[in-house]
């Protein structure tokens, strides 16, 4: 799998810290024009606090829109972290090495960006206090933990404060090494930040034992995180398309299909503005290519039990939102789109070994499937409130406005700006796991076959 | 003899420390076996490194820790929060929503499963940290070259054998020695 | 004098030569102990009691279609156990994972046992009800059905195609990959046997095309197994179980039916290897590494199970929907609810508590253990599911009117679930003197890849993963 050329030690932290210690051109233009999207997103998300929802498409009965979308398409697309990081380290996948720490990252800045949707969807973001102080001071009457919004920020908060804090232990050794490569202020700044990492033998063991444990224990909140987050809408029973018992793994395999996708984006863009030839080579592009297909695959079955039960027994509501999603006008075409996108494109694409190992190809299979699993989400939430339920009275369309528009758009600069300047300060690809990949790696030889080969602890 | 005396007489005769700098990991793990030969007890033994090597590779020995108490007794207090927590709000005004009972088992083992994982992962971070002896104010005898690939081999050594294991570091291809003390 | 040197294993990596594993597991196929002949036997007796109990029901029994309760859920029971197993070594190759290689045979064996499948699920299928009396009966008063409108007796025809291509492409997947084998059996052994395996593998000669030939078949008919499997679970258990029980819409039903399958899988290849290592003598194949690696991955599954559990039971109770609480009273809380805490505690608790200590993982007893609650748990669980859809009246309709009472088993119900069990047990054990158990081929290639190799002061296992 991984191609068996040496860099050594000097090299790793040469390029690795390289946009540390002084970054290229193409790298602040870049974080430029992100940040102009997120000025917009600012002014956007500001005016519309000052003036109101009423800027929005948002209306009786579609209340939620845009904002709920992206909420779940970017706590989707934090899955990917504890994906690569936690299950390719437990089944000790070789490859998992340059990818971990980029999806990690992505997954910290994608929650932060997803707790935002609902905090400004609520139209005043300071009542928010509510949710973990009484409303009623007086007669104490505290959340209603029986609620579905209750748990939702509670299990994100775990997952966020448990990504940061994985993320921090993982980046002490790497923070020594600038520590020893940096003078000054720097240096002061980065030996508190390192903690005193000297990597005696101890040390290390207790961070690879670290690795492992946190692995373990994140892995069942990241699968909790999506599950709560379908239980919005699988507990409400009044919006047909929504109580179905398949949500919980489906969104969370979902999640999974777009934030594996995502983070194959970020790594092509990674290389490409840190000249990271070396470390994300094709060889990895291929096995996350390959992982996609089967997670994709996956999905498509989640999908289909999902649509199937929808009109299992055909009762004559559920039929008429199924209608209404695939042949009225525009759903049935962002549908059609959905589906393209989404896994008729990227995954029969992914069966060729040439796409899987193409810079370009895999730009274009997984960007595309993040539009088909936006508009996935999309497709679930706006359909099913805008027919009419037993417990509303009026019915209505739903178009979004250009500040919603504007929001969603700047959330996407707003992740990548986040990433990229947390480049500026912190390695991306954990240098001494590319390191440590270098010390395991060997070659077994079968008559004049060389064949790559890792060490491992029985 | 008697142990503890011995003990106390081997802490008094602690002189220095010594850091041997290696380029290359053979040559600091065959220096390892042959200052362990020389006498030099395991836990008298430092090897840094500037990435993971698997667990025995330079031949040094198992040391004792107790992380995984750590993660147990942080589910064990993240699950008594939750409870309590979830438990104490709705006991508070007993109102109830959606036909479901005050004390719903069911919800509040969602919060609760929750507060657990958070505790235990809380926990194996004070844990790790803890047993890793971090955070550290001041490296000590150190070297900066150790994350750029050296092997740092760090020894506590006495009057008796202090000359005799310079003298072997160096035989076995150690770069530079610095001393402390 | 001729010594015959058996492979070892030495610190979990198998030592010996291809000529050692060809030699060993040839003696082991061709011979025939006393061991062997007492479990066939009493396998042969199970058959013949199950033979004589799903002849009493047909004949003495009523017109009810509650008296095939047990009989769905046997059927039910060898989908999730014997017709899994092959999804254990289709996995193990599927990401080269050399542990898995000896017990790819183990697995992927239990295809053949598909026949006997297929003949217990014909019953069933003639006393399954069609999906609605006549064309003229509104839609909205029909038996509730993933046929939505399709012809009435969907279910009958696609699932019966649905399991004869499961259990066909499970023959083939077991042929093939078990061809080389085969030759080298017939080609070193003598007898009736060898002679059967000699010809099945006729054309045999391991030439690289043939090699790289038979590698694409096993990745397709795996693919396919693969998803026959995922079809077959989806259908049998919508079909045969959901919509016979008004009000029963459960997406994640079939999906939590599969999983347990995955689960049950793993489950029925730890028992055989436990006793093919603790009866059989291959214990230099299965080493405690195979048994810590499987075990894992029963431990992954357990949390599953309970996870896809727990989100179907959690939506229905949370949504409190008149239709869906009756099937919950139903199945869990009311009349099966004994039946379900045994299978809660046999398929989840038990399993969770005893993996996941890493030291009982590390050993042969403890998964072994684990597994074989798995599997009393599953046959519960299954027939609580089964028996109890069978035993509903009126499947029309959209909720639950009657909830009829757990329906306990007969003499001739309890004889059809030995018969069943032993009816398997008596084709693998037929088989596997035909076909090796060892998957021989695989072995050697752990020979090549697997070793133990020196980095710096300590031996460390060194495993190569060809692309």
């Amino acid at each position: 799998m991984q191609e068996a050329t040496k860099l050594g030690d000097k090299k790793i932290n040469d390029d690795l810290l390289a946009n540390i210690f002084g970054s290229e051109r193409r790298y602040w233009l870049v974080c430029g024009f992100l940040a102009m999207g997120v000025g917009a997103f600012a002014l956007a998300a500001g005016y519309m606090i000052v003036t109101g929802l009423g800027v929005t498409g948002l209306n009786r009965p579609v209340f939620w829109g845009f904002f709920i979308t992206n909420f779940v398409f970017w706590v989707g697309i934090s899955h990917a972290g504890v994906m690569l990081s936690a299950i390719l380290r437990l089944t000790k996948a070789e490859w998992r090495r340059p990818a971990t720490r980029a999806a990690e990252i992505v997954t910290v800045f994608s929650l932060f960006t997803a707790l935002m949707m609902p905090v400004i969807h609520t139209g005043r973001p300071w009542r928010i206090i509510y949710w973990f102080l009484p409303y009623d001071f007086q007669r104490m009457i505290w959340p209603n933990i029986r609620s579905a919004l209750v748990w939702d920020p509670t299990a994100i908060n775990t997952y966020l404060t448990c990504s940061i804090l994985f993320v921090f232990v993982a980046l002490i050794p790497d923070l020594a090494v600038i520590r020893d490569r940096s003078t000054g202020i720097r240096r002061l700044i980065y030996s508190g930040l390192s903690l005193g990492w000297r990597g005696t033998s101890q040390q290390w063991k207790l961070q690879m034992m670290a690795g492992v444990l946190l692995s373990a224990l994140i892995l069942p909140i990241f699968v909790s995180v999506h599950s709560i987050v379908s239980f919005d809408f699988s507990m409400a029973i009044s919006v047909k398309g929504w109580h179905t018992t398949i949500f919980a793994p489906y969104f969370v395999i979902g999640a999974v299909h777009s934030g594996v996708s995502a983070v194959v984006t970020v790594l092509i863009l990674l290389r490409f503005l840190f000249r990271w030839e070396d470390y994300i080579k094709p060889d990895h592009l291929d096995a996350l290519g390959k992982l996609l297909a089967v997670v994709g695959t996956a999905w498509f079955f989640f999908f289909a039990l999902e649509f199937l039960y929808g009109i299992y027994g055909a009762e004559p509501d559920e039929i008429a939102l199924r209608t209404t999603q695939l042949f009225s006008m525009p759903w049935g075409a962002m549908f059609i789109a959905f589906l393209i996108t989404g896994y008729f494109f990227p995954v029969p694409m992914w069966l060729f070994r040439s796409v899987r190992r193409s810079m370009f190809w895999m730009t274009i299979t997984t960007i595309s499937v993040n539009i088909g699993m936006w508009l996935e989400r999309f497709l679930i939430i706006v359909p099913g409130l805008m027919r009419k339920q037993d417990l509303s009275f009026v019915w209505n369309v739903y178009s979004p406005s250009i500040v919603e528009i504007t929001i969603v758009l700047g959330t996407f600069c707003l992740v990548l700006l986040g990433v990229l300047l947390f480049a500026k300060a912190f390695p991306l690809i954990p240098l001494y796991d590319i390191k440590e990949g270098e010390v395991l790696q060997g070659e077994v030889t079968v008559g004049r076959a060389k064949v790559p080969a890792a060490f491992h602890e029985e | 003899m008697i142990p503890w005396l011995n003990k106390i007489r081997e802490n008094v005769m602690v002189k220095k420390q010594v850091l041997a700098l290696f380029d290359d990991a053979a040559k600091a793990a065959d220096a390892n076996e042959a200052v362990m030969k020389e006498g030099v007890k395991p836990g008298d033994i430092e090897i840094m490194t500037g990435c993971p090597y698997p667990e025995g590779a330079f031949g040094e020995h198992d040391k004792p820790h107790r992380v995984y108490r750590f993660p147990f007794i942080g589910a064990l207090l993240g699950f008594s929060m939750a409870m309590l927590i979830t438990a104490g709000t709705q006991l508070s005004w007993p109102l109830i929503t959606g036909g479901k009972p005050i004390l719903s088992l069911p919800p509040m083992v969602i919060i609760a499963y929750e507060g657990t994982l958070l505790g235990a992962v809380l926990f194996t971070i004070v844990g790790v940290l803890f047993e890793s002896r971090l955070p550290r104010v001041g490296l000590g005898l150190y070297d900066d070259r150790i994350t750029e690939g050296y092997i740092g081999l760090l020894l506590n050594v006495t009057e008796d054998n202090d000359f005799a294991i310079k003298k072997l570091l160096q035989k076995h291809g150690a770069q530079e020695l610095k001393e402390e003390g | 004098m001729k010594t015959t040197i058996s492979p070892s294993l030495h610190d979990g990596v198998l030592q010996g030569t291809f000529g050692d594993v060809s030699r060993d597991v040839v003696q082991r196929t061709s011979t025939i102990g006393g061991l062997y002949k007492k479990v066939l036997g009493a396998s042969f007796a199970l058959t013949g009691v199950g033979v004589v109990g799903f002849l009493l029901i047909a004949f003495t029994g009523s017109d009810d279609r509650s008296q095939w309760g047990y009989l769905a859920a046997m059927v039910g029971y060898l989908l999730t156990t014997a017709l899994a197993a092959p999804m254990v070594s289709i996995a193990c190759r599927s990401v080269r994972a050399n542990w898995g290689k000896p017990l790819a045979r183990v697995a992927e064996l239990y295809a053949i046992t598909g026949l006997g499948v297929l003949l217990a699920y014909v019953p069933l299928v003639v006393a399954l009800p069609a999906l609605y009396p006549n064309s003229d009966a509104p839609r909205e008063s029909l038996r509730h059905t993933i046929w939505v409108f399709w012809h009435p007796h969907a279910p009958h025809i696609y699932d019966s195609l649905a399991l004869l291509t499961l259990v066909i492409t499970g023959i083939a997947l077991l042929l093939i990959s078990s061809i080389p084998d085969m030759a080298d059996f017939g080609a070193k052994a003598t007898g009736k046997r060898a002679s059967i395996a000699a010809r099945l593998s006729k054309s045999w000669r391991g030439t690289q095309k043939q090699w790289k030939a038979r590698r694409a078949a096993i990745g397709l008919l795996s693919g396919l197994y693969f998803m026959g499997f995922l079809t077959l679970h989806y259908q049998y258990s919508s079909d045969f179980a959901m919509s016979l029980v008004p009000g029963w819409k459960d997406s994640i039903f079939p999906v939590w039916h599969a999983l347990s399958g995955l689960q049950c899988a793993c489950a029925t290849v730890m028992v055989t290897m436990y006793a093919l290592r603790r009866w059989g003598g291959y214990t230099a194949y299965f080493g405690v590494n195979q048994f810590w690696s499987l075990g894992k991955i029963m431990l992954a599954l357990s949390l599953l199970w309970f996870y896809f559990w727990f989100m179907g039971f959690f939506t229905f109770w949370y949504g409190r929907i008149p239709a869906e609480m009756a099937v919950l009273e139903f199945l869990f809380t009311e009349q099966y609810r004994i039946l379900f805490l045994v299978a809660f505690i046999l398929n989840f608790l038990a399993p969770l508590l005893i993996l996941v200590w890493n030291k009982v993982r590390r050993s042969t007893g403890g998964p072994a253990l684990a597994a074989l609650l798995i599997l009393i748990g599953a046959l519960v669980d299954r027939i609580r599911i089964y028996v109890g859809s069978w035993s509903i009246e009126d499947s029309f309709g959209h909720s639950l009117k009657e909830m009829p009472p757990a329906q306990l088993p007969t003499i001739p119900d309890a004889m059809v679930i030995v018969g069943g069990i032993g009816l398997v047990l008596m084709i693998y054990m037929i088989v596997a003197k035909v076909i090796p158990i060892i998957s021989m081929w695989e072995t050697k290639e752990q020979l090549l890849y697997v070793s133990h190799r020196s980095l710096l002061k300590k031996k460390y296992m060194l495993i190569g993963k060809p692309d």
